[in-house]
């Protein structure tokens, strides 16, 4: 537009330069040409006087047309101006100004950058631009639009207008959240932020008020005041404020304790802590406790004490059980092996030896009764239960292709003893070092011994099988390490179970190897059983912790027990029924139920049910031996106080 | 708080008018006696000396033991508003102590009949005692403690009897008082464990044993008046799963047995097929089968004794249960008149008399033995005999 504006005015420039002879006219922009043309003039000049109509411009015919094209050089540069009826010749600044119109270019003048006037600006002016009134309906809401709203509103109530549908997510139908059910494990962190400095008040100003002063006395009070409520170590982190007058501003000397109490708040800063720590939310304390069944629901299992079987005079060391169930027959210190029918506590049988009695167990397939009493071990035939079981053990022994031997080893020597010399005994092996314990395989042909070699002799000669039917002695172990405390068979598969004082090892016995190393956390293990169905291993040490181990889970124990106060002396399974039971130096027998799945996926399910007390405590000692009727859920626990008992359900 | 009560009874001699009495709800045994005897001081209007005469009173069908309101408390509260029927019976006689037999060893088992009483000691031998406390003689002829005994018969100083024991044979024995000399001695073996038990029926007897089985011997005449012959059993019996505590016959072809195994069962004999099994979850020491009523009591390592009744079909068989001992009760004895009665001994020492329709409390405690009793022989109705590991045979008798 601007560049229009300079066109005309350029024009008018040029007609200015060539004013004395055309005359402006005045009709303005708004008059069209055309009523002008059936008149003489134009138009009418400043002085309202006709401008005539100019002759020959504009209406020469075509051959003064040529004749002006061929003569006149600027021909293609001439216009016509309809409005004064001229001829015009436009000058080179035209052209370049038209040039740049048909090119789109700016005009290459200053005038690009004009002050822009904001004429209708965001600025409330005093003076508005249009001073028309708000009209008045701009007031009035909109009767048109209130009676369509109000038509709507009908349409709606009536259910004519329904809205629409909610729009169905294409992936909601066969699509869920994959994470709906996770809980949140990442929270944020709950920061707590810095506690903040009190801000002084107007006790600390430079120039407080009068009553804030302090005279002496009330120095001296506040000083006796922080001697007396804290201690040497809490006053060295307090200071005291006394608050001082000062005229200026400028006479404030530097604070003294500032150093000191930026390091205390610092202080402060890094030992607060800084996190929300979470506590547990514990509503019912029942809720801690492992959800096991109740005892009550685990019968059978020893309840009450019902026999005490009376005799012994010292301590009673070992207990052993017949087969049948029938015979119980227990060794003890005063030397003595006593045979007892369970039922009845009468005493059947006493054999007397030469020293104490450390460990007895009776043949699991013949009528032998072993008992171990110092060096010796010592076979008697009690002539106890299946008759024919009896002379079948007697001819078996006298059949055996030995009679006397010191077989494999220097070490021992076998001696058979016939029925004419005594009634009972029939075999004695005699070693050079004291017996521990005992323990026939269940096949009853292989006897594991426990040696107890003096410190200067090698461990490896502490472990000896006997062959019963071979009459052979042997040392398994090469090399053993530590003392070896208790050793078991198997119950099925050819496998010897060590516990020295911190581990327990499992031998293959066929293929002379290391199955497995199972890794104990007492220290120093007491007693080991092996259960019946032969996967789980207890562990009971002197330090009162009994270990469970699942061997097909882990070498580690499964469980570990402290129930117990005092050190663990013999520890037991039940050889039909879930249960074990571990006594212990402080006068108790603890009956355990242990539910063991065959499915590998079911952990062991351990309870224990029964605390059983009756032996007294004499000279720290009290239940030395614990064993488990064969069939009935009975227990026979014997003691320090030279009695057994027996505790039924 | 006053009840009112009416009494009735089945004796004929001591009955009172049918009236009703308002007494008062704490009554016990002693007041109720009063009343009674009041009552019936005024129906015979004689002067009738009943102070020597006692009862014992029965509420719905138990024994009172506390005061009546307590006893009707204890069965059906609604009752104590209505009229309360008291049955009353003259009060069983207390067994008095008569004698102690000293033996040399345990004494396991006894049996009397007629004046005869049959010991059974630790000690292996057999001892013939009369009812006056005097020694006959003694018999030895097993090699290991005997357990069980049975009379078969016994008259004019001839007695037959059977002899079961830890040497695993049984002895069937005929001895002849007036000559002192054993007749004949049957010797029967095939237990493979301590006899147990025996139980005779007519010429069948049956003996159980801790190898788990149970054998039926005939007790038909030997051929050869041989003095001693062996014998084997008719049938053997793979009864239980442990040992045979104690055999019973309940009638002619039915066979009682219980075990260690926790299990009581019912043996039909003609067809030597258990006909019903009992779990019971305590082992059972020994039972004994009322020749009066046919019940059955049981005593159990868990100090109670039960009684059951075997001839039900259906629902509970367990009776009720006797509780007072402390100990296991490894001997029971129904009377062999009354219906109602029987004796336990137990390992605590004592020897209970009890009445079926008292639970809680016996009728009389019979003291004396020192250590634990081992057996006891009601088979005489005057006589209760009871051993023990004091060595000693207590004999208590009725008056």
């Amino acid at each position: 537009m601007t560049s229009i504006k300079r066109k005309n005015s350029l024009i008018e420039n040029d007609e200015i330069d060539s004013d004395e002879e055309v005359p402006s006219n005045t009709i303005g922009e708004n008059v069209p040409l055309k009523w002008y043309e059936n008149h003489e003039h134009i138009g009418y000049d400043l002085e309202a006087k006709k401008i005539a109509k100019p002759v020959s411009a504009g209406k020469s015919d075509e051959i003064d047309e040529f004749l002006e094209k061929m003569e006149n050089a600027d021909y293609w540069r001439t216009v016509y101006d309809d409005l004064t009826g001229q001829n015009v010749t436009l000058t080179n600044e035209d052209i370049a100004v038209i040039q740049q119109i048909k090119n789109a270019q700016t005009y290459p003048d200053d005038h690009v950058y004009e002050p822009w006037v904001d004429t209708f600006s965001s600025e409330v002016m005093i003076h508005p631009i249009l001073n028309t009134p708000e009209s008045k309906a701009s007031f009035i809401p909109s009767k048109w639009e209130r009676l369509k709203v109000g038509k709507y509103l009908h349409a709606i109530k009536m259910g004519w207008i329904k809205p629409a549908p909610p729009k169905e997510d294409p992936l909601s139908s066969n699509s869920y959240d994959l994470w709906s059910d996770e809980t949140r494990t990442n929270l944020p962190r709950s920061n707590i932020p810095a506690p903040k400095l009190e801000l002084p008040g107007h006790h600390e100003s430079y120039n407080p008020s009068y009553e804030y002063l302090l005279d002496d006395a009330e120095v001296e009070a506040l000083k006796a005041k922080m001697e007396s409520d804290f201690d040497e170590n809490e006053r060295a982190t307090k200071t005291i404020f006394i608050p001082k007058k000062y005229p200026s501003l400028r006479q404030v000397p530097a604070y003294d304790q500032f150093v000191y109490e930026r390091f205390q708040r610092c202080l402060d800063l890094y030992l607060c802590p800084r996190q929300k720590r979470l506590k547990a939310n514990i509503k019912d304390i029942n809720d801690l406790i492992p959800d096991k069944p109740k005892p009550q629901d685990l019968h059978p299992y020893p309840l009450v004490q019902s026999l005490i079987y009376e005799g012994h005079k010292n301590i009673i060391r070992c207990l052993t059980c017949h087969t049948s169930g029938q015979w119980l027959a227990s060794g003890s210190d005063d030397c003595t092996v006593r045979i007892w029918e369970i039922a009845t506590t009468r005493c059947m049988n006493v054999f007397t030896f030469e020293k104490p009695i450390v460990s007895i167990q009776w043949n699991p397939v013949l009528s032998l009764l072993t008992v171990a009493t110092g060096s010796q071990i010592v076979m008697i035939n009690p002539r106890l239960g299946e008759n024919a079981k009896v002379l079948f053990t007697d001819e078996f022994i006298k059949q055996l292709a030995y009679e006397s031997s010191s077989a494999a080893t220097d070490d021992c020597q076998w001696v058979k003893t016939s029925d004419e010399n005594d009634k009972y005994i029939r075999l004695t092996i005699t070693h050079s070092m004291p017996i521990r314990q005992i323990e026939w395989q269940a096949r009853g042909d292989y006897l594991a011994c426990i040696l107890a070699p003096r410190s200067d002799q090698s461990q490896s000669k502490s472990i000896l099988i006997h062959h019963l039917s071979k009459g052979r002695s042997q040392y398994p172990f090469k090399q053993l390490k530590g003392a070896v405390q208790h050793v078991r068979f198997h119950p099925t598969k050819p496998i010897f179970i060590i516990a020295t004082q911190h581990s327990i090892k499992i031998y293959h016995l066929l293929k002379q190897q290391l199955i497995k190393r199972l890794y104990v956390n007492t220290k120093w293990i007491s007693s080991i059983d092996i259960h019946p169905l032969g996967d789980n291993i207890i562990c009971g040490g002197y330090d009162s912790k009994i270990n469970w181990f699942d061997l097909d889970l882990s070498v580690k124990p499964y469980e570990t027990y402290r129930y117990h106060k005092r050190a663990i002396r013999c520890i037991r399974y039940h050889t039909r029924l879930p249960l074990f039971a571990s006594t212990s130096d402080d006068g108790t027998c603890i009956i355990s139920h242990c539910s063991v799945y065959s499915d590998l996926l079911k952990n062991p399910l351990i309870v224990p049910v029964k605390i059983l007390r009756g032996h007294q405590i004499i000279n720290d000692l009290s239940i030395l031996d614990c064993l488990f009727h064969p069939t009935q859920p009975w227990i026979f626990t014997s003691g320090a106080d030279s009695t057994i008992r027996l505790f039924t359900n | 708080m006053s009840l009112q009560v009416r009494f009735i009874t089945r004796l004929q001699k001591y009955s009172v008018p049918d009236t009703t009495l308002v007494i008062p709800s704490s009554s016990t045994n002693s007041q109720l006696e009063a009343i009674l005897k009041g009552l019936l001081q005024q129906t015979t209007g004689s002067s009738n000396d009943f102070s020597r005469l006692s009862f014992d009173f029965l509420c719905l069908n138990q024994l009172i033991r506390s005061s009546l309101e307590e006893h009707i408390r204890e069965k059906d509260e609604s009752l104590l508003e209505s009229i309360i029927e008291i049955e009353y019976i003259e009060k069983f006689q207390a067994p008095e102590p008569e004698d102690a037999l000293m033996h040399d060893d345990w004494v396991s088992t006894c049996k009397s009949l007629g004046d005869t009483i049959l010991v059974g000691s630790y000690d292996t031998k057999i001892h013939l005692w009369n009812n006056q406390g005097e020694h006959i003689t003694s018999l030895p002829g097993h090699t290991a403690p005997i357990r069980s005994l049975i009379f078969i018969h016994s008259d004019e100083g001839e007695h037959e009897f059977i002899s079961g024991s830890h040497d695993q044979t049984i002895l069937i024995w005929k001895y002849d008082q007036n000559k002192n000399s054993v007749k004949s001695l049957i010797t029967c073996k095939g237990h493979q464990g301590t006899i147990e038990t025996l139980a005779l029926q007519k010429s069948i007897f049956a003996s159980g044993s801790f190898d788990k089985t149970i054998k039926l011997w005939g007790l038909e005449e030997q051929q050869q008046q041989e003095q001693t012959s062996t014998k084997e059993c008719r049938v053997t019996i793979n009864a239980h799963n442990e040992n045979v505590s104690s055999i019973g016959w309940n009638s002619s072809n039915e066979l009682v047995s219980c075990s260690w195994d926790q299990t009581i069962k019912l043996w039909n004999m003609d067809t030597i097929q258990s006909t019903q099994t009992f779990k019971c979850g305590k082992a059972v020491l020994s039972l004994d089968i009322s020749p009066v009523n046919g019940l059955l009591i049981c005593g159990f390592t868990d100090r109670f004794i039960r009684l059951y009744d075997t001839r039900v079909q259906e629902g509970y068989v367990l009776r009720s249960t006797f509780s007072s001992h402390s100990q296991w009760v490894p001997s029971v004895m129904w009377s062999r008149t009354s219906e109602h009665l029987f004796v336990s001994g137990s390992y605590d020492g004592l020897v209970k008399l009890w009445d079926t329709r008292s639970l809680k409390a016996p009728l009389y405690d019979l003291q004396g033995h020192e250590d634990r009793v081992l057996c006891v022989d009601w088979s005489v109705d005057q006589l209760i005999l009871s051993g023990g590991a004091d060595n000693s045979l207590k004999m208590f008798s009725f008056k």
